[in-house]
């Protein structure tokens, strides 16, 4: 009896020609979108694999070099794409592409597309994120929004009941039409993402767990939807009041909400201006010792400490250099700094972004929204994360460079120079993505109220049912 | 049939919850944006504060050195602040960028410039990044004034407005209104210029508070309460259009939707993707790797050359020198790394300039990329805004760079007046300009007349 009712609605649809061609219209942009955004995304990893390459063959480039040159020098690291950036590019625009990787400095990567795409980056972008998200619940409002409503108007529900139908089939039928219309639409979109990856040569699978946990989310999200359209027009009294209703409530909640939870979290945790905290920085910086100084007071105890340890008197008798020793202290100081002042902004960006999360409690499109974003690899927790393993290879490199300073071929070798397959033997900069668990963890939350949103709703709906069929709803 | 069709609407707006709640609702949501765009101005006002104290406390250690006599600070023997290029470094200039009177009102743009810049002979401009540190999951959704206009005026407008015409029609009191008002024609338009009075009165008074709160003279206010009104008026225009043509308020709410989602959120998104797509490919293979190879060479250049190429730059300097110290030839090297950096942010500001120039496309394709452009420009952000402070920042590095070294090449060692004068020549505070209004606003009108031709054009149908 339910897939009799699933049958009609979507028949109803088709008879609909202004509903047909919203349909028509939103599929087409949803392949459009996709096939736009993989074709994209697979240009801007070809380009940073590029990019990678060039600056890993200036460094292999170099020749014999003294290590302190080349730790100035430095490399530059890329950001990588979301493995599901393709389908959700979350916040990826707005973060820097590029990271200077250098001696005694760190900062934050710079060059995002936004920064550089003008006035119109303030608009959004239609990625099949973006469509499912925000376009396809607007279709199914549409095309559920008046149905059960209609029905009750038109006395076409009592005709089906008094011959039979179980008030619960209908709403069944209606919820599950458009819920398979939601997840057909989903499956577009990965079917199309995974043919145009397919057809440009690139591995059609970049992370299976991730896209099951996109696909899965989805399809609560879309059960969420479709859930609460029906609810809407079973106990709102009129067609016209449940269609208000529930554009409100799409307005509010994809538009209003998440705006107002913006605000919310940047008062409640504001972040420093970018000037305050790089002087914050440089002021702490300056406070520490300067390893270009041999005469710099701070390392003073450092340089009494080396002479003493190798029963020298002058640092000319020294069998090692000491200026990498020098270089490692100035480099040690500048890490504490960095891991004390960023750290702090890093917690303070984190829990901006768990006042969203919370927020996503009310609000199924922003709990969505965030859990897409985590489980594409486009959010803020990876952009840290990227910054925090570039951060780690710095260090990494860096202090392999003084050591050499210190203890390497640059004593020996002529003009103080290490070899050019000293450098080439360092290894450039890989990026170990987080696991698709690691990535939803600090979003349970979100995927906890899409859970619970969708359970209510269920409830509403079949206790809509019951309500019917005893006729206390009219 | 004015005065009649205001008391009608008015008497309908009371009536109508949907009406009362949309109106409150638009009005909290503005008020909100006021709120978030006069904090986002406070932050930015204290950060000029903190730049400009960072400045004195800077000048002020610079002058404990000059007036004790000592080359600089104890724990650092290797500053000399009797030398041109530490004299640079100890000035701690910095540019301010102000805020206009209604930077609060587009703080949702995204403006890739700083509020303050150190300038020094290694300043670089495009290394500079945005003034506020942000959360970029909570930036993509900043509510400001722009936004309230650009995408929840045509909302309220039809809230209030749909079924106008479409319910008279729907309900069979089309004749009536004909028989008793004079006809139907006219008296759409008048309900219409009501529903659009009423969104006007709304902007216009946000509008107003932000002026009033951010001290705007009468001339920006005008400019921001012209643009509000002209999106209005356009929003009403295709609103008639819509209520003209159809017989049911549910064809209206679907045609309006439709319009809505096309000219506020498809066009503005596929121009947002060909802006994008222009730069999303590039990683900044010149600023960065190609920029670092650039550097070294200039670092591994012959002295003799590097003579040549300070000749080149400087054709007033003596280069013809036996011996060149280490200081001079370190800043030589500088000033010619400076020159190479001062041609990448030309390219940069080039780019930014065809940026600029889709935009202003865009905007004939989208009124609501004409109002925000238009605001933004208004308001001094975004990325025009930025465009022209960073111009600013590098013309003051080179001049800088230029000071270094004439005063290097001089080789005469620097006193506390040579220090005065370069504190004293630190530049003025930036404050954009709200240029390029003409072009938004050319698009406005065009889009608002097209708009009520169509709308006229539509009610030809209705008897009068």
């Amino acid at each position: 009896m339910t897939g009799l009712f699933v049958g009609l609605e979507i028949t109803s649809w088709r008879r609909n020609r202004r509903l047909l061609v919203a349909l028509v219209a939103t599929t087409l942009a949803l392949v459009v979108a996709t096939v736009w955004a993989t074709t994209g995304d697979i240009g801007r990893q070809q380009a940073r694999r590029e990019a990678s390459h060039e600056a890993r063959e200036e460094w292999t480039g170099q020749g014999d070099q003294h290590p302190h040159a080349m730790a100035h020098f430095g490399d530059f690291v890329f950001r990588p794409s979301g493995s599901l950036a393709r389908l959700d590019r979350g916040v990826q625009s707005r973060l820097g592409k590029v990271l200077r990787i250098e001696a005694h400095r760190q900062g934050s990567p710079f060059r995002s597309d936004a920064s550089q795409a003008g006035t119109l980056a303030r608009f959004a972008r239609p990625d099949a994120a973006f469509l499912l998200q925000v376009i396809v619940p607007l279709l199914l409002v549409f095309l559920g929004g008046t149905g059960m409503a209609a029905d009750r108007e038109t006395g076409r529900l009592r005709l089906s009941l008094v011959q039979g139908a179980r008030a619960r089939s209908v709403l069944g039928g209606r919820f599950l039409a458009l819920w398979g219309l939601g997840l057909t639409l989903l499956a577009l979109v990965v079917g199309t993402s995974l043919a145009t990856s397919a057809g440009l040569g690139e591995p059609a699978l970049p992370d299976g767990r991730r896209l099951v946990g996109f696909v899965a989310v989805h399809a609560l999200f879309f059960a969420v939807v479709a859930a609460g359209v029906v609810s809407a027009t079973v106990w709102l009294r009129d067609a016209r009041s449940a269609l208000l209703a529930l554009l409100g409530i799409w307005v509010v909640a994809t538009a209003v909400l998440p705006r107002t939870t913006t605000g919310l979290a940047s008062a409640l945790y504001p972040l420093p201006s970018q000037d305050a905290f790089r002087t914050l920085l440089r002021e702490a910086r300056q406070a520490g010792p300067d390893g270009h100084d041999p005469r710099d007071a701070k390392l003073k105890q450092l340089r009494e400490d080396i002479l003493e340890e190798y029963g020298v008197d002058d640092v000319k008798d020294l069998p090692i250099d000491i200026g990498g020793l020098l270089m490692q202290a100035d480099e040690d100081f500048g890490n504490q700094v960095w891991d004390e002042h960023y750290g702090r902004l890093g917690a303070r960006l984190g829990r901006q972004s768990a006042v969203a999360t919370q927020a996503s409690l009310l609000n199924p499109f922003q709990a969505i929204d965030v859990l897409s974003m985590a489980l594409a690899g486009t959010d803020l927790a990876h952009d840290l994360d990227f910054q925090r393993q570039a951060e780690d290879y710095r260090r990494a490199l860096v202090a392999s460079l003084n050591d050499e300073h210190a203890y390497g071929r640059a004593l020996t070798g002529e003009g103080r120079k290490s070899s050019a397959a000293f450098y080439a033997g360092l290894d450039g900069f890989t990026y170990t993505r987080p696991s698709a668990g690691q990535a939803l963890q600090p979003r349970l939350p979100a995927l906890l109220a899409l859970l619970a949103w969708c359970a209510l709703l269920l409830a509403v709906v079949f206790r809509g049912g019951a309500h019917l069929e005893r006729g206390t709803i009219p | 049939m004015m005065s009649l069709a205001v008391r009608f609407e008015l008497r309908a707006l009371l009536r109508n919850p949907a009406g009362l709640v949309a109106l409150v609702g638009f009005l909290a949501v503005g008020a909100l944006a006021l709120v978030v765009g006069e904090r986002h101005v406070a932050q930015w006002k204290d950060e000029v504060a903190q730049a400009r104290l960072a400045q004195a406390e800077a000048v002020e250690e610079a002058r404990s050195y000059l007036a004790a006599g000592v080359p600089g600070p104890e724990d650092k023997p290797r500053i000399d602040i009797r030398k041109p290029q530490w004299q640079d470094q100890l000035a701690g200039s910095r540019i301010v960028r102000e805020p206009t009177p209604l930077a609060g009102i587009a703080a949702g743009a995204v403006d890739p410039a700083p509020a303050a810049f150190l300038v020094t002979r290694w300043a670089r401009p495009l290394s500079a990044t945005g003034y506020r540190i942000e959360n970029p999951e909570l930036a993509a959704g900043a509510v400001d004034l722009v936004f309230v206009l650009t995408l929840l005026v045509p909302l309220l407008l039809g809230v209030l407005g749909l079924g106008i015409g479409t319910r008279e029609r729907e309900s069979g009191l089309a004749p009536l209104i004909v028989v008793q008002a004079g006809g139907l024609r006219g008296w759409m338009v008048a309900r219409t210029l009501t529903v659009a009075g009423l969104a006007g009165a709304a902007s216009t008074l946000l509008c107003l508070v932000a002026g009033l709160v951010g001290g705007a003279g009468v001339a920006e206010v005008g400019q921001l309460v012209a643009f509000a009104l002209g999106y209005t008026g356009l929003w009403s225009g295709l609103l008639l259009a819509v209520n003209a043509r159809v017989n049911t308020v549910r064809a209206a709410a679907f045609g309006f939707g439709v319009i809505w989602t096309v000219l506020c959120i498809l066009v503005p998104a596929v121009a947002t993707e060909v802006a994008y797509g222009r730069v999303e490919q590039d990683f900044g293979i010149e600023a960065t790797v190609d920029a670092r190879a650039q550097r070294w060479g200039v670092w591994e250049m012959d002295v003799e050359d590097v003579l040549i190429e300070l000749q080149a730059r400087y054709p007033e300097l003596d280069t013809d020198v036996e011996a060149l110290s280490k200081d001079n030839e370190n800043i030589a090297r500088g000033a010619i790394e400076a020159s190479q950096f001062a041609a990448r942010l030309a390219d940069e500001l080039g780019h930014e300039r065809e940026a600029r120039h889709l935009a202003e496309r865009a905007a004939w394709a989208s009124p609501a990329v004409a109002v925000a452009l238009g605001i933004e420009r208004l308001a001094g952000v975004g990325a025009d805004a930025s465009s022209a402070y960073r111009h600013r920042l590098g013309q003051a590095v080179e001049a800088r760079v230029d000071w270094v070294v004439h005063r290097a090449w001089a080789d005469q060692p620097l006193t506390g007046s040579d220090f005065e004068a370069l504190v004293a020549g630190t530049p003025e505070a930036f404050v954009a300009r709200a240029e390029g209004l003409v072009l938004p606003s050319s698009a406005l009108v065009l889009w608002g007349t097209v708009a009520w031709v169509l709308a006229l054009a539509g009610l030809r149908r209705d008897p009068d």
